[in-house]
């Protein structure tokens, strides 16, 4: 005898299923506040901060190891830089970072930590899983934004008094370029393709692209806004698209993110954002780009495919960086 | 309402001089953050354009009144987002005009006020320098003099002295990172008034 079939669920209950399902991702973004000494961990899809962690004094530059198990963030004001085991949220170990740690780079594989150190012009490379500085590398006189490649073979410092974006070779460990920018230098980033480092200048105002074979300037970008005095244009954090295809870049007390075209090197949009926008992070899907708003209070959300800001998710106070969980 | 008229005419020049020259690093300024010594409308506003009433919000007495609640600190925020959702429900017809009015009132006080403010660090930061100098100098008095016997009692009036200069010198220190937030504070509060009259403005 042969049975009816009967449909598992009825239609209504499929859709009301699938209208539950969780979105596409469930990034986590973990947040830097500078003056209450914590990191907001921040779920995406709720749009909310989900926990708070507490950490030392001045938490200010922050980065995720590539498979996301462990947060490294500068504790500026007690000389170093904590790990934080993303399960537990709590702080486990800590590296030795060398006085008053800004901001570091993670090398591309996790296994090493670059950190500017600017009291003795010096670049420390920590070996992280044994914990201990490996080298350190004689530098620009205030040495602050750091960058690697994606081949890991090139680390970029940009320093602050000498207005120099230097190039150090990871395998010699000597510098083996200095190329001049306009004042007071901050971010670089490489671009996924490793063809180019943006160097952005604070005081300057201007964001300098640079070839890293040739160690040649081949483009200097500058901003304008209407209505905006030019010393508001302050270019601090640089972050490219998934597809190298756009740059954003985070103005300061501009409160204003330009959005650059990677082909033509012109500002496509300006989008405003919170106040004193500071630091950048993009999604792992590519799809939207995170700001760190350090008056405001606030993270905003940028969606990169129609470059509009989608979201502003309250944090804690002074947010300064921010980091995505690559899962 | 003389003052406030040559504030907004100040105000228009800096935003026909809104290409001027990118920032210097100022040696006097005390503070770490770089120094913005007046505030850009495009930073805190992108509705329609306000110029029109920068030398005119004072001359109604009601924009002006409210201007003066609202810009306090004492008053909670959420009180003066309050306040400027029953003056734009009161303005009827005229709310565009009214609303852009207030802007142009709570841009000029708050620009003014943050300008004092900054004007106050710069001395600060002047006399921080000045007494850093003067305590360079007394110390090497008192080093050049330590072994000379017939100086000992102008040695101790400049011990004495130096001691005082020194305390004097580290209470300022000590208040510099709180005394520059000041700033942020009044910028805060700016934005979140703008941006309440742009939410109002619909």
């Amino acid at each position: 005898m042969q049975v009816p079939m009967k449909p598992l669920l009825p239609a209504a209950s499929l859709i009301a299923l699938l209208l539950a399902a969780p979105a596409a991702h469930a990034y986590t973004a973990y947040v830097t506040n500078e003056r209450d000494n914590t990191v907001s961990v921040v779920d995406l899809d709720k749009q909310a901060v989900v926990k708070t962690i507490p950490v030392g004094q001045r938490p200010r530059g922050i980065a995720i190891a590539p498979d996301g198990k462990q947060l490294f963030v500068c504790a500026s004001d007690d000389d170093t830089i904590e790990i934080i085991d993303t399960k537990t949220e709590k702080v486990v170990g800590d590296l030795p970072s060398g006085p008053d740690p800004e901001t570091f780079a993670l090398a591309p594989d996790g296994k090493q930590l670059y950190v500017s150190n600017e009291n003795d012009a010096m670049v420390t490379i920590i070996d992280v899983a044994s914990r201990k500085a490996i080298d350190q590398i004689p530098t620009g006189v205030e040495p602050e934004g750091m960058a690697v490649s994606p081949d890991n073979k090139v680390v970029v410092n940009t320093s602050e008094t000498t207005n120099m974006a230097h190039f150090i070779d990871f395998a010699t460990k000597k510098v083996v370029a200095s190329v001049l920018v306009p004042p007071r230098p901050r971010g670089a980033a490489f671009k996924n393709d490793g063809s180019e480092v943006w160097v952005s200048s604070e005081l300057g105002g201007t964001v300098t692209v640079i070839d890293p074979v040739a160690h040649k300037v081949t483009h200097t970008i500058h901003f304008t806004v209407q209505g905006l005095r030019a010393d508001a244009i302050q270019p601090v954090g640089i972050a490219f698209s998934k597809d190298d295809s756009l740059v954003f870049v985070a103005l300061g007390p501009a409160n204003r993110v330009a959005v650059i075209d990677t082909k033509t090197y012109a500002v496509k949009k300006y989008l405003l954002v919170g106040q004193r926008v500071w630091h950048l992070a993009l999604t792992p899907d590519g799809k939207e780009m995170l700001t760190t708003n350090g008056l405001t209070n606030d993270v905003s959300v940028i969606d990169v495919a129609d470059l509009k800001v989608t979201k502003s998710i309250q944090v804690g106070r002074l947010p300064w960086g921010v980091a995505v969980s690559p899962q | 309402m003389r003052a406030t008229a040559l504030c907004g005419a100040a105000l228009l020049l800096t935003t026909a001089a809104a290409q001027a020259a990118p920032p210097v690093r100022d040696p006097d300024w005390p503070c770490a953050q770089i120094k913005v010594p007046l505030l850009s409308i495009g930073q805190v506003w992108t509705g329609p354009p306000i110029d029109a009433h920068l030398t005119t919000w004072a001359n109604d007495p009601v924009i002006a009144d409210l201007t003066r609640q609202i810009t306090q600190r004492r008053l909670p925020i959420a009180d003066a987002e309050q306040a400027i959702r029953t003056f734009a429900a009161a303005a009827g017809t005229e709310k565009q005009a009214r609303l852009l009015a207030l802007a142009a009132g709570v841009f000029s006080t708050l620009d003014l006020q943050r300008g004092q403010v900054i004007a106050g660090l710069d001395r600060f930061g002047r006399r921080q320098k000045q007494l850093a100098a003067q305590l360079r100098d007394d110390l090497a008095k008192v080093r050049d003099t330590s072994a000379d016997a017939d100086a000992a009692a102008p040695q101790r009036e400049l011990a004495q002295r130096l001691e005082w200069e020194t305390r004097l010198f580290q209470q300022r220190q000590q208040t510099v990172s709180s005394v520059c937030d000041v700033p942020n504070l009044i910028e805060q509060r700016l934005y979140a008034l703008m941006r309440a009259i742009q939410a109002a403005l619909g």
